[in-house]
């Protein structure tokens, strides 16, 4: 039987596995949530990150949170370049939402076969000393590289939502996302304003991505798929546009989780998550933090 | 959508599906003539003949050698695109060894043709009809049990040989098909060989088991291995219980630290573990972070914790850790096996390193066809009538007999002879790691070392 320390030692290990759930959805989020677009490479993108961890830490042996700056630079800059490719084209066009879906799935396929090609399908992993160092409070015990993932994605999902809130670009997110024609009447450059959003939430993806590649072990082709799937439930269950709901919900959608395997067994992981996942939905189709769009 | 944005995605999912098709290198919808070994390595297979250490070939101008085709499934794309990989490196060395004619017993060319699984059973059973609309007259695969199981099944209906060497699922040879044979263990024999390997070990080491643990991902390759793992138990361990048994979803896990806490709480004595590489290596990375380790941490099955990487992502917590293995290059230092060493020295100069048990299962497997094609031509059968030729190669390798010493790399033979084609002289070493290297430990006359148990724990 499992003891009352250990409960709290899961608790707090799921905990933080939600928040990390919370970091790989962010991207998404702004993406999804805020532009309304699907990225369907979302998990590619993170995929990217990792590699992008492995590559500058194994060539120039720098640490890997310098890594997840590189990471967020080239990963934005690659994401304007999606943007400029699969997004811009079709996006305000008729069902151009809907478009983007299946765009993006032709960047997915692309950047999988081409990491296929470039990095073969060989899983690798790089040392760091953050994954074998241990934090413990209170008897509670965990990896210095998982504590700082999840501190990370509390200050990144702070400073995306006051970005959003209070910089000037960012408000200029938030009406083209509102209403992208009295957007563009009032003077912003709608396009150059999707262009930063996709950048910005494919610069967060790659972050994550090197994030989680200094716990998960495996970076491969489709390393991101995993996290991939989590980050939807993570989004949709947080609700569309929510930016503070993505950690709420992600440490919910990991304690619930983790609740799952501890009470049942790891047959019911998933089975927990999608129940709780479906109830919201039922009950709350806004999803939990989201607003409900009012009939007018 | 309007007409272009169609067009924008269509042009977008070709470009895609293109880089796909050329990602996944020559095991796409390709033929290849193995004695060119995958095209970009050429001059490396020039440079293997002109330094194997084998003996020089005739120098009298051969006959023109029949070619044989032989059709490859393997998940060269997808969750086990590596592992494919791995198998295609030992398959395409034994066929260039053959056509080079190493083995003077067998004198024809093999021609490999190879698709792509892409780990998908739907896609195996696609590719497979296709291999055989090619004019194949075997094939060798699919690596993942699960994959191998509905192509066998397919292969068994249209009487196309199929021959299995690496895929472990007991219901695969338990069917009483005609057409498949399995040169490796079953998982029930690894399951059987992980129990007498530890009993013996911890026999050695005056350790009494008086508990385990089964902790297993929940596909046919987790699932049968444990139940033989159960099944045999007792045999064994006749005073040990098991304290827990668990299965995850190896694809989807993100934590593990739920089965290692429960684990701590039990504490047994060994913690058997059935597992691919991501689950093994976070399996142990928990087992750290939770400050806890069995007396003995054992990978059964010979899965991810018999793989290079364990040890590459893992670094010197990999230590002590159990891996069964198929092979080892500490093999080629008995008596028994020194022979084959020039094959390991082939492959160290095609990829820059020893084999690895996937890839030497693979060699082996696809030595055995190799005989029986041979066997069937000696028969007169005639390659071109491909129907005749598939039922003789059939019925050649239902008279396989190779007994241990003659078959290459292994300390085991090959006996095809008998009725579910299962061949019961397959067998599996134990291996622990020290010193970041796999040592074989067991069986003990091919085991340099002797192994740790108990393990030392965290320290």
């Amino acid at each position: 039987m499992v003891e009352f320390s250990a409960y709290t030692q899961l608790l707090v290990s799921y905990a933080i596995l939600g928040g990390v759930y919370g970091l790989t959805a962010l991207g998404l989020s702004l993406i999804w949530g805020v532009m309304k677009a699907v990225n369907w490479a979302h998990g590619d993108f993170l995929m990217v990150g990792m590699y992008t961890a492995f590559w500058t830490v194994t060539l120039f042996g720098i640490d890997p949170y310098i890594a997840a700056i590189v990471a967020f630079i080239l990963l934005g800059l690659l994401g304007m370049v999606t943007h400029v490719i699969a997004i811009e084209p079709v996006v305000e066009k008729p069902g151009g939402h809907e478009a983007t879906l299946l765009t993006t799935l032709g960047i997915s396929v692309i950047l999988e076969s081409l990491a296929l090609i470039l990095w073969s399908p060989s899983p690798r992993s790089f040392q760091n000393v953050y994954k074998s160092t241990y934090i413990e409070v209170f008897g509670i015990r965990t990896s210095v590289a998982e504590a700082i993932a999840f501190a990370v994605s509390i200050v990144a999902i702070v400073a995306v939502d006051q970005f959003l809130k209070r910089v000037r670009i960012g408000k200029a997110i938030r009406a083209v996302s509102q209403n992208p024609v009295g957007a563009r009447v009032v003077g912003i450059d709608v396009p150059k304003i999707r262009l930063m959003t996709f950048g910005l939430g494919v610069a967060l993806a790659g972050m994550a991505g090197v994030l989680v590649a200094t716990f998960y072990p495996n970076i491969r082709p489709l390393a991101g798929y995993v996290w991939d799937i989590a980050s939807y439930v993570v989004v949709i269950f947080a609700g569309l546009g929510t930016i503070y709901g993505v950690i709420f919900a992600g440490i919910i959608i990991g304690v619930t989780e983790g609740l799952g395997t501890i009470v049942f067994s790891n047959a019911f992981r998933q089975i927990l998550v999608y129940v709780v996942f479906l109830a919201v939905l039922l009950l709350r189709p806004q999803g939990l933090f989201g607003k409900a769009l009012r009939r007018v | 959508m309007d007409s272009k944005t169609w067009i924008l995605a269509i042009v977008l999912l070709i470009v895609g599906l293109l880089i796909g098709y050329f990602a996944a290198g020559p095991g796409q919808v390709k033929t290849v003539t193995t004695t060119k070994m995958v095209e970009k390595t050429v001059t490396v297979t020039k440079t293997v003949a002109g330094t194997t250490s084998q003996p020089a070939q005739t120098t009298t101008a051969p006959a023109k050698k029949v070619e044989v085709k032989v059709g490859i499934l393997l998940p060269l794309s997808g969750g086990s695109a590596f592992s494919g990989q791995e198998d295609l490196r030992g398959i395409q060395l034994a066929a260039l060894h053959i056509n080079q004619s190493k083995y003077p017993n067998i004198k024809f060319t093999m021609k490999l043709v190879i698709a792509d699984t892409q780990t998908k059973q739907d896609v195996a059973v696609t590719e497979l009809r296709r291999l055989a609309q090619e004019g194949v007259v075997a094939i060798i695969g699919a690596y993942n049990s699960a994959v191998t199981y509905p192509s066998a099944a397919e292969a068994e209906r249209i009487g196309l040989p199929y021959v299995v060497p690496e895929s472990v699922s007991d219901k695969i040879t338990a069917q009483g098909w005609k057409y498949v044979f399995r040169t490796c263990a079953n998982a029930s024999k690894y399951a059987y060989d992980t129990l007498w390997a530890m009993a013996d070990i911890a026999k050695a080491n005056g350790v009494e088991v008086k508990s385990v643990a089964l902790i297993y991902e929940n596909s046919d390759f987790g699932v049968t291995t444990t139940e033989g793992l159960k099944k045999y138990l007792n045999k064994f361990f006749p005073n040990a219980k098991i304290v827990h048994e668990e299965s995850y979803p190896a694809e989807e896990i993100t934590s593990m630290d739920d089965m290692v806490a429960k684990l701590k709480a039990e504490n047994p004595d060994i913690v058997f573990h059935v597992a691919y590489l991501k689950d093994a290596v976070l399996f142990v990375q928990t087992m750290k972070k939770l400050n806890w380790y069995p007396k003995a941490y054992v990978g059964a099955g010979a899965g991810g914790q018999t793989r290079v990487e364990f040890i590459e992502q893992l670094g010197a917590d990999a230590n002590y850790a159990y891996t069964q293995t198929e092979w080892q290059p500490d093999f080629l230092n008995s008596k028994a096996l020194a022979k084959w060493a020039w094959i390991n020295e082939d492959f160290k100069k095609l990829y820059g390193r020893d084999m690895v048990g996937s890839s030497a299962l693979n060699y082996v497997g696809t030595y055995v066809l190799a005989v029986a094609i041979q066997k069937a031509l000696d028969s007169g059968a005639n390659p071109s009538d491909i129907k005749a030729f598939r039922k003789a190669v059939r019925d050649a390798l239902e008279t396989i007999k190779i007994p241990a010493g003659e078959l290459p790399l292994m300390p085991w033979g090959v006996d095809l002879t008998v009725p579910n084609h299962q061949n019961p002289e397959a067998a599996v070493a134990m291996a622990q790691i020290l010193d970041g290297k796999f040592r074989v430990v067991w069986p003990i006359e091919f085991a340099p070392v002797k192994a740790v148990f108990p393990a030392p724990g965290w320290g």
